[in-house]
């Protein structure tokens, strides 16, 4: 049944502060990283994520906690395990004055644990540099509760439901309630199926008032999956038979095991490659293979047949590379090495080695966030610094496929479409893409019947929606 | 020797950190600086810094002002009013003292600075929240 057209939004001066509903960018606004959304409404307050920031480090790296009193967030919601969304978990739970109840999916918190183990391993090299210990995140992972996809959770009033988000094993998006109002987080989404991942389903039967969607890739479409495929694959076999090392700086987890997928199934194609060794070299991802094997019946129809016949995560030509040490750097390989943005560690480790080289490349799989040295490699400069100072000349080549699995503009916004909300609220994504995003919305629903509002928060700013009391609603609606 | 107390606004209450110096008082200058040093928060370009007395929440604007030892200081790490052109910085490099007026009791030192003169803490209020009116007139079945 169709309701009657909404009438436009306009500026009022006085509201009951109770039918406020408040947004507020604690970080991914108008910027990718630190995700943390704190909502507010009929005095219940829910968190939505809290991750840390790629390009900075120590306390600089985290949301903009002081904004807000922890103590009196009721809920924090973690929609998946990458660092950018769960990263300071172990601090909000241990290191402030939050008392609230924390909810995750099952393999969110079986991956969050190691995958925040290795992060202070990596990231913080002094003690003093740390923003939370070992100990912080063995009490914050007793403290959280897993649920279900599907699964309705109700905390005081406030009620909600996790779905499949695509994007990463375990994503979630959440569909929350409170006193009637809906809200639709997505987290990090995709609504294409690869490999491995079912695509982002939509909550059905449900009207929602507002939908806060990711714009990570803004107006960008991507390549279709099997050209992207194909291209990626050439450009490796080009790299090794020139002789050359081909490092692909990966994040331990989520996409790195669609890209192995992939490599292990060209090489199998491909017996003439079969001297070049692929590495991957992350004990992390080994112990989170059981967590994948696990929770296989997560994924696609595609693999679930697969692993019915042999466990399509044994990968026949990639080798495991439990440390450097081991690593004979004799020739021709593919390395896959993390972290995904060369912040640190053995992928920065061995760009700095293999630059020079003009027989090497560099594959970058992934989105890189702004400031990373990733994202200034795609640059191509014709020097890049080392962590230790020096200057390095960069004559490897360096190529950009991305394989995140982040909705594009057509993905995008054919799902805000669908959803249908009168309020569309856009995190996760730098200003200049949000902005183009939001002008291409304003454009397609101003053809339409409906009047949909686009918003840009920046961090620390606050949207309030008025949202009238059921009550009143009856009483005022025509 | 004398020290400050202070902490960040979203940690937890007795998670307060000593700054010790001589003399009987710090300059916000000097603080803000210390903070920063001992925080790691790096080069301070992403973020502008508040400090608050904790008992009266006033916020301390005036780099130059000197706060009485033993007193208990609020941090507040905010997003920068200009993207990149976090004022938090002018700690890290050593620039001039910014009054938090523009003029300051000595005058000259701020115009040369030419740091912004707008407080950070002149956020608190709701002069960056908007309201919209998100009424639903959907037929009630
Ligand atoms: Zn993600
Ligand atoms: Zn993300």
């Amino acid at each position: 049944m169709a309701g009657i057209k909404r009438k436009p939004d306009h500026e009022i001066p006085i509201v009951d502060e109770n039918d406020l509903l408040k947004l507020t960018c604690l970080g991914a606004g108008n910027e990718v990283g630190r995700s943390s959304l704190l909502l507010e409404y009929k005095g219940k307050s829910i968190l939505l994520d809290a991750g840390i920031h790629p390009a900075y480090t120590g306390l600089a790296s985290l949301p903009f906690f002081d904004e807000i009193d922890p103590g009196s967030v009721d809920v924090l919601l973690v929609s998946h395990f990458h660092l950018d969304h769960a990263g300071s978990v172990p601090y909000f739970m241990e290191r402030t004055s939050f008392k609230g109840r924390v909810f995750m999916t099952h393999p969110t918190k079986a991956i969050y644990k190691w995958m925040l183990s290795d992060y202070i391993r990596v990231s913080n090299i002094g003690a003093e540099d740390q923003i939370y210990n070992e100990d912080d995140l063995t009490n914050s992972f007793h403290r959280i509760e897993a649920v279900d996809y599907h699964q309705q959770v109700e905390v005081e009033g406030i009620k909600f439901t996790s779905y499949n988000a695509g994007h990463v094993l375990g994503a979630a998006m959440f569909l929350i309630e409170i006193a009637g109002v809906k809200v639709l987080y997505t987290g990090d989404y995709s609504r294409e199926e690869d490999r491995h991942l079912m695509a982002a389903e939509k909550p059905e039967g449900v009207q929602i008032d507002v939908l806060v969607t990711e714009s990570t890739y803004g107006v960008q479409s991507h390549e279709p999956r099997l050209a992207k495929e194909l291209r990626f694959t050439s450009l490796i076999r080009d790299i090794v038979t020139r002789g050359g090392r081909c490092l692909m700086p990966v994040f331990a987890l989520g996409r790195a095991q669609e890209l192995l997928l992939i490599l292990d199934e060209y090489w199998e194609a491909h017996p003439e490659l079969d001297s070049i060794p692929i590495y991957y070299a992350s004990s992390l991802a080994k112990k989170c293979m059981a967590v994948y094997q696990t929770y296989i019946n997560m994924m696609n129809a595609r693999i679930r047949k697969q692993f019915a016949i042999s466990n399509p995560f044994i990968f026949k030509h990639i080798s495991n590379l439990k440390n450097v040490e081991q690593f004979e750097d004799s020739g021709p390989c593919v390395m896959m090495a993390s972290p995904g943005m060369l912040q640190n560690g053995l992928s920065r480790e061995l760009f700095e080695r293999w630059a020079p080289d003009k027989r090497n490349g560099l594959v970058i799989a992934g989105y890189c966030v702004e400031g990373t040295p990733a994202r200034l490699a795609m640059n191509n400069p014709p020097e890049i610094q080392a962590m230790d100072g020096r200057m390095i000349p960069l004559r490897m080549s360096v190529d950009y496929i991305s394989f995140s699995a982040h909705v594009d503009f057509t993905q995008n916004s054919q799902f805000i479409a669908e959803v249908n909300a009168p309020h569309v609220v856009l995190v996760h994504g730098e200003a200049n893409a949000m902005l183009r995003l939001k002008v291409a919305l304003q454009q397609k629903f101003a053809d339409s019947e409906e009047n949909t509002k686009v918003y840009t928060p920046r961090n620390c700013e606050t949207l309030s929606l008025h949202f009238r009391g059921e009550k009143m609603a009856k009483t005022i609606g025509s | 020797m004398s020290v400050v107390y202070y902490k960040f606004k979203a940690a937890k209450d007795q998670d307060f950190d000593v700054y010790t110096f001589d003399g009987t008082g710090t300059s916000v200058f000097d603080l803000k600086r210390e903070i920063i040093r001992a925080k790691k928060l790096g080069k301070g370009t992403d973020f502008d810094l508040a400090i608050y007395n904790s008992q009266s929440n006033e916020e301390y604007k005036d780099d130059l002002f000197t706060i009485p030892r033993n007193t208990s200081i609020i941090v507040r790490r905010l997003p920068p009013s200009r993207p990149g052109k976090g004022t938090a910085q002018r700690y890290v490099s050593g620039a001039m003292p910014n009054d938090g007026k523009g003029l300051g009791q000595s005058g000259a030192g701020v115009l040369r600075s030419g740091a912004p003169n707008n407080g950070p803490g002149e956020r608190f209020g709701s002069g960056r929240s908007n309201v919209f009116d998100a009424r639903q007139q959907r037929m009630q079945q």
